[in-house]
């Protein structure tokens, strides 16, 4: 959901009360559904829709990608694409996790669990406490938590965008600033900035010509200059 | 709206199938990322660190492919300086969507 440094900190400054820690998180997880559950009714879906593919995906980044795709006017299957291209990331997640994530039945279930959260807390009490277990339950309260978190703080963002007027309020501005919140600790290499500045000046600049909704996913023509980053350092 | 929703699951099963294809991937004996999945682990990144972007400064800027109004570009600037500055998230949304609000106010579309 989050960025997995950023959220690797926040963990690491909690309290050794995981339920406080977990409470936080959660906190900012529901203010952040409010935007994306706002943002899912301005653009004409069902108040029910957001929620339910919360609790269905489970990865906030790729379903306020999907939803801001669908809100531009692109097409479902573009908004598909570009949220699975984002949730590839979960493949090395399960590598991560698999000691804490467990076999059987219940492993398979705990896996809907694992995103950027979940994994970071998981690893971090693991470690601490130098026990597979105690990773493992950190794993499963967080995520369980945030599995009624994310969704909750989504359909209350549908029923406010439903009940008040969505410009007046500002609510259209939290959308962006979300996604440059969740970018931003990523961010700290100059060549990766040189990078997003230029996928944003390239999707922005195409916005006004092309199909609706396929503007964003114009914006990784800038992936070339990423790489060229990470050879030079 | 069926569409919608199909590609809605079809983007959940796939996440579940990357999560679960990671599990089995270390399964494997002596399971560790190889060099394939390092790459791919590593492209999703970056792909997701522009898409993201992208997303950001299109809804920020525009609407309906024209010009989103100064009052909508004044509030995610302000959320987005505050973000920088490692502000509290639920402080920075509400800074953001105050200032867009007031600018509307005050007549600034």
């Amino acid at each position: 959901m989050f960025s997995i440094s950023s959220v690797r900190s926040l963990w690491r400054t909690a309290t050794r009360a995981d339920g406080s820690a977990i409470s936080v998180m959660c906190g900012a997880v529901a203010a952040v559904g409010v935007a994306y559950g706002a943002t899912s009714v301005a653009a004409g879906l069902p108040i029910w829709f957001a929620p339910t593919l919360g609790l269905a995906v489970y990865a906030a980044s790729a379903e306020m990608l999907f939803v801001g795709v669908l809100g531009a006017g692109g097409s479902a299957w573009l908004a598909a694409v570009a949220a699975l291209a984002v949730n590839a990331r979960h493949l090395p997640y399960g590598v991560a996790v698999r000691h804490l994530v467990g076999p059987g039945g219940r492993g398979l279930l705990r896996a809907h669990l694992v995103n950027d959260e979940t994994v970071a807390f998981g690893l971090a009490r693991a470690t601490e406490r130098g026990s597979t277990r105690a990773g493992r339950d950190a794993l499963t309260s967080a995520g369980l938590a945030m599995l009624v978190a994310w969704p909750a703080g989504s359909l209350a963002g549908g029923l406010l965008g439903r009940s008040v007027d969505v410009r007046s309020l500002g609510l259209d501005a939290l959308f962006p600033v979300v996604l440059l919140a969740l970018v931003l600790p990523g961010l700290h290499r100059r060549r990766t900035r040189f990078a997003a500045l230029a996928a944003a000046a390239v999707a922005t600049a195409a916005a006004p010509v092309v199909p609706a909704g396929l503007a964003p996913l114009l914006g990784l023509a800038a992936l070339p200059l990423m790489r060229a980053g990470r050879r030079r350092g | 709206m069926g569409e919608v929703l199909v590609a809605g699951g079809l983007v959940a099963v796939g996440t579940y199938l990357f999560r679960a294809a990671g599990l089995l991937l270390a399964a494997r004996p002596g399971g560790r990322l190889d060099r394939a999945e390092t790459t791919l682990a590593t492209w999703s990144g970056r792909a997701a660190t522009l898409l993201l972007v992208s997303v950001a400064a299109t809804s920020a800027l525009t609407e309906h492919g024209g010009y989103a109004g100064t009052a909508r570009v004044l509030g995610v600037a302000v959320g987005a300086g505050l973000a920088c500055r490692r502000t509290p998230l639920p402080l920075v949304l509400l800074a953001a969507g105050a200032t867009t609000a007031l600018a509307r106010l005050a007549g600034i579309a």
